[in-house]
């Protein structure tokens, strides 16, 4: 090619891991906000966590006035929240990277200059952010204002968002496992499998197993035993003491190991 | 031929998925700005050679350089020099021609936004998909799918262009229209690509390697191997009683073989020599000589397949 054509372009500058990401990140924001998958996944959400909450409300009043009894919304809200987003992540995230692979959509973006690291990572930012703000933030905030409308009233708004934030970190340990899944194996079924089998191992087994609450992240979200222990999202939202830290620093330490494994692993395959 | 002339040098590269050896010490040397053929059977090893080239997979064992650097330590970098079509090509269907193409180009260049645009509306003519170019993806043919694939191999003025069978899905417009594309892009640079459509081969490559299971069986120019490396055949066709002058021409030292054939009256001899000056002159008089009549005459056009064909069964012998 002539130098005069080539010089006009102004080439990529990344270096290093970051090589290809910038225009990675780019495509995988265009693939979630620049068409219909964005509010496609919001208005899901929007159905499942913010209407279910709005039927919750009313039905809790009523049955309050009657002198009856029902579970407080909050505590309802880290399990819709939580656990149905959990199996939302699931299925969401195992096309992520098995499904690349697959399409051999991978194997082309890697004959490009981009590292294997920047590939992997930018599936990850864009889809957590993606998934955040569809399925834990913009319901998080309405679920605020329904809320503060309902005779409940106006939670502590600094409490509510770290109580959000609780939720978040349990929401990215299951994306991040399932983005790690999708490194290690090449089948949907074990990439969405093996961390489904291990929600039920955790909820169910915290019953038999009570320390199983304190090296999972099911107690940021909802309580598997809510007699005995508020979840994390549930203490900061109310403003009451927080039963354990321990959640909280194993969770984090899981995603940070998770993530460490995927590019590890990621940059081994063979494509 | 000085290391420093060379795009692609591989020394001894093997590649083994399991106990399976796929690649066995491959030494390919592919000289700048040729057109290079890289032909084999089914599962002879080229998409692996290729994969191992792109740093999509890693070799077992030997090494390889690319415009001077490792293709095990300098992958990425490497990569910011090539196009690549892959043999099956295959992206996101969510995007338009156009997006994949500015998509593809935003891995080279950050702007500006006119230049990267006027680079894929070239591309975009040069494939002929003026009239598809913002239609999603998704609805598009294998020849489309084909000349996109191209087109975007093609957007970063790549130093070495490696295709996969780039003829394949396309019909004979199309097949036409890429041996044009890499007849035009060889002035800049150098295509490294397989195929099985020998005919193209003959037609645009200047340099030919044959791989057999795994093997490298034979690297030539497309003259030399045309020419079989002294390998020449005539063709002889004669009327007559035969048997005394075909003991004859089978004891000259300068003759390899005979395959003789027989319909009715009529018998043809495909006759292998060494020495092309020593049959134009002596074979046809000691025919004659012989009391043959000669109804035909002369050296036989040699065409690739047969080449190919004759060279990868030798290989399995």
């Amino acid at each position: 090619m002539s130098a005069s054509a080539l010089g006009e372009f102004q080439t990529v500058r990344e270096k290093g891991w970051r090589r290809g990401l910038g225009n990675l990140l780019q495509g995988e924001y265009s693939a979630w906000f620049k068409s219909s998958k964005w509010w496609k996944h919001l208005a899901m959400w929007f159905s499942i966590i913010n209407v279910m909450m709005i039927i919750l409300i009313i039905a809790n009043s009523k049955i309050v006035q009657e002198g009856g009894e029902m579970p407080d919304p909050i505590f309802m809200y880290g399990i819709f929240g939580g656990m149905f987003v959990a199996f939302g992540v699931m299925v969401i995230m195992q096309r992520v990277l098995i499904g690349e692979k697959h399409a051999g959509t991978a194997a082309w973006v890697l004959s490009k200059p981009v590292t294997r690291t920047a590939f992997v990572t930018s599936r990850l930012i864009v889809n957590s952010i993606a998934i955040l703000l569809t399925s834990v933030i913009v319901p998080g905030v309405i679920f605020y204002i329904t809320l503060g409308l309902s005779a409940t009233g106006w939670l502590s708004p600094l409490g509510y968002i770290v109580g959000l934030l609780m939720i978040s970190l349990h929401t990215f340990f299951w994306i991040a496992l399932v983005w790690m899944m999708g490194t290690l194996f090449e089948s949907s079924a074990m990439a969405i499998g093996i961390p489904m089998a291990l929600y039920f191992v955790l909820w169910m087994g915290s019953g038999t197993f009570p320390w199983l609450v304190y090296v999972s992240p099911l107690l940021l979200s909802f309580s598997p035993a809510p007699e005995q222990m508020n979840a994390l999202s549930v203490s900061f939202m109310l403003g009451e003491p927080v039963f354990s830290w321990i959640p909280l620093i194993v969770t984090a330490a899981y995603c940070v190991i998770f993530v460490a494994v995927a590019i590890l692993r990621f940059n081994r395959q063979e494509f | 031929m000085n290391s420093n002339d060379l795009v692609i040098s591989t020394e001894g590269l093997s590649k083994s998925f399991g106990e399976v050896k796929a690649l066995k010490s491959l030494n390919l040397r592919v000289p700048q700005k040729s057109i290079f053929a890289f032909l084999g059977p089914n599962g002879a090893g080229k998409t692996t050679t290729i994969k191992l080239l792109l740093g999509l997979i890693k070799p077992t064992s030997g090494s390889g350089k690319i415009l001077g650097m490792d293709i095990a330590r300098n992958s990425v970098e490497i990569r910011s020099h090539i196009g690549y079509l892959p043999q099956d090509s295959r992206f996101y269907e969510h995007m338009s021609a156009r997006q994949t193409l500015d998509y593809t180009a935003r891995f080279f260049y950050t702007g500006p936004q006119s230049a990267i645009d006027k680079r894929v509306d070239e591309m975009i003519e040069l494939v002929g998909l003026e009239g598809k170019a913002d239609r999603p993806i998704k609805g598009f043919s294998g020849g489309e799918l084909q000349r996109l694939g191209i087109a975007q191999a093609e957007v970063n003025y790549p130093d070495l262009l490696i295709l996969d069978e780039p003829a394949a899905n396309l019909d004979p417009q199309g097949r036409r229209d890429v041996l044009d594309v890499m007849s035009r892009i060889r002035k800049h640079a150098t295509i490294f690509y397989c195929t099985h459509i020998l005919d193209d081969v003959q037609r645009v490559s200047d340099q030919v390697a044959i791989i057999n299971q795994g093997q490298l069986v034979t690297q030539a120019s497309i003259e030399e191997l045309l020419a079989g490396k002294g390998d020449l055949v005539y063709s002889v066709t004669l009327k007559g009683d035969a048997q005394r002058a075909y003991t004859q021409v089978h004891q000259l030292p300068w003759v390899s073989g005979i395959d003789a054939s027989q319909d009715g009256e009529q018998t043809t001899w495909q006759v292998s020599v060494t020495d092309e000056a020593a049959a134009e002159d002596q074979l046809m008089g000691l025919l004659v000589a012989n009391g043959l009549k000669v109804s035909n005459f002369g050296r036989k056009e040699q065409r690739l397949e047969d080449i190919f064909i004759n060279i990868i069964e030798r290989s399995e012998k």
